[in-house]
């Protein structure tokens, strides 16, 4: 793609590079054109401030329909890459996150959980899971089973601590592994349909293995 | 072979198309379905069900001129070929005959 200067007159420029990762290449041009012809009609009748607001949330609710499309509609190798990419980009990233916040509790002489394992493997569980919800539903397959047990593990400290002053701190321990297995796994998603795609040149969207 | 079927969004889709006639781009499509239904409409969704119409070869494209406003980007005009028209007869009918009676 052709990257063009940002100005101070132009689009957002991380709202633009979040579209330049999610669409298709073939798709991309005409997308950003229509969004940059739509932006500047907006700076003209309504000023900037309104207009950044309008692109930055086209281009967050345009990325989940252009990153499906191109998972629904490719192999079954190139999603399990992507999929495989951000299962272990959430797993990693809310391991490391989980042994800081298990040090850091452990530091302050709280005890908060028994030990800093037990925190690693329940921010594992929760960041995989996650990125397997998320597989399911970027490919087109809800599965209810697995988003129920997202929900059960996240509710999990309150049933555990119910009546103790422990709950904050361990409802703290699932959703913000959580938020940031969401934030790893759409990066990592679309880490992977790159990756896929510098591996195999050759191989065109949509072919079916 | 069974026709394909179109979804709720693809109708309002190829809808927009036949309204807008040769004007009909992504802008175009986006701003005509807003205004006329309040929905309010991302551009990644309009292209997603353009690409479905186009495969299942109800919607045709070419691409015009890049223009400045654009930045230097062009546009990709759609039009509805003669199967998506008749697919959409069908569906705006067949909607018809379910709510027969049933909405005032």
């Amino acid at each position: 793609m052709r990257w063009r200067k940002a100005t101070i007159c132009g689009p957002p420029v991380l709202a633009l590079i979040l579209l330049t990762l999610f669409a298709d290449r073939r798709e991309r041009g005409f997308i950003l054109g229509d969004l940059e012809e739509e932006f500047h009609d907006l700076a003209r009748d309504r000023g900037r401030r309104v207009a950044v607001r309008w692109y930055w949330s086209q281009a967050i609710r345009s990325a989940g329909a252009l990153l499906a499309s191109r998972l629904t509609s490719a192999g079954t190798i190139k999603s399990a890459s992507a999929i495989l990419t951000a299962s272990l980009t959430a797993i990693l990233s809310a391991t490391a996150f989980g042994l800081l916040l298990g040090r850091f509790l452990s530091s302050r002489g709280e005890p908060t959980f028994p030990t800093i394992a037990m925190v690693v493997v329940a921010c594992a569980l929760v960041s995989s899971t996650c990125a397997g919800c998320a597989w399911a539903w970027v490919a087109g397959r809800p599965n209810r089973w697995a988003i129920s047990f997202v929900g059960i593990v996240v509710l999990l400290p309150d049933i555990v601590y119910t009546g103790r002053s422990l709950v904050v701190e361990a409802q703290l321990l699932t959703l913000l592994p959580l938020a940031l297995a969401i934030v790893a796994t759409f990066s990592g998603l679309a880490l992977g349909g790159r990756l896929w795609r510098f591996a195999h040149p050759n191989v065109l969207s949509g072919d079916t293995p | 072979m069974t026709r394909p079927r179109l979804g709720e969004f693809e109708i309002l889709i190829l809808a927009a198309l036949l309204r807008l006639g040769i004007d009909a781009y992504g802008v175009s499509v986006r701003r005509e379905i807003e205004d006329r239904t309040g929905r309010s409409i991302s551009i990644g969704a309009v292209y997603t069900a353009l690409g479905r119409l186009e495969n299942k070869g109800f919607v045709s494209s070419r691409v015009g001129e890049p223009t400045a406003e654009r930045g230097g980007r062009a546009k990709r005009y759609f039009r509805t070929k003669a199967a998506g028209r008749s697919a959409l007869e069908e569906a705006v009918a067949a909607i018809g005959r379910m709510t027969e009676g049933l909405v005032t």
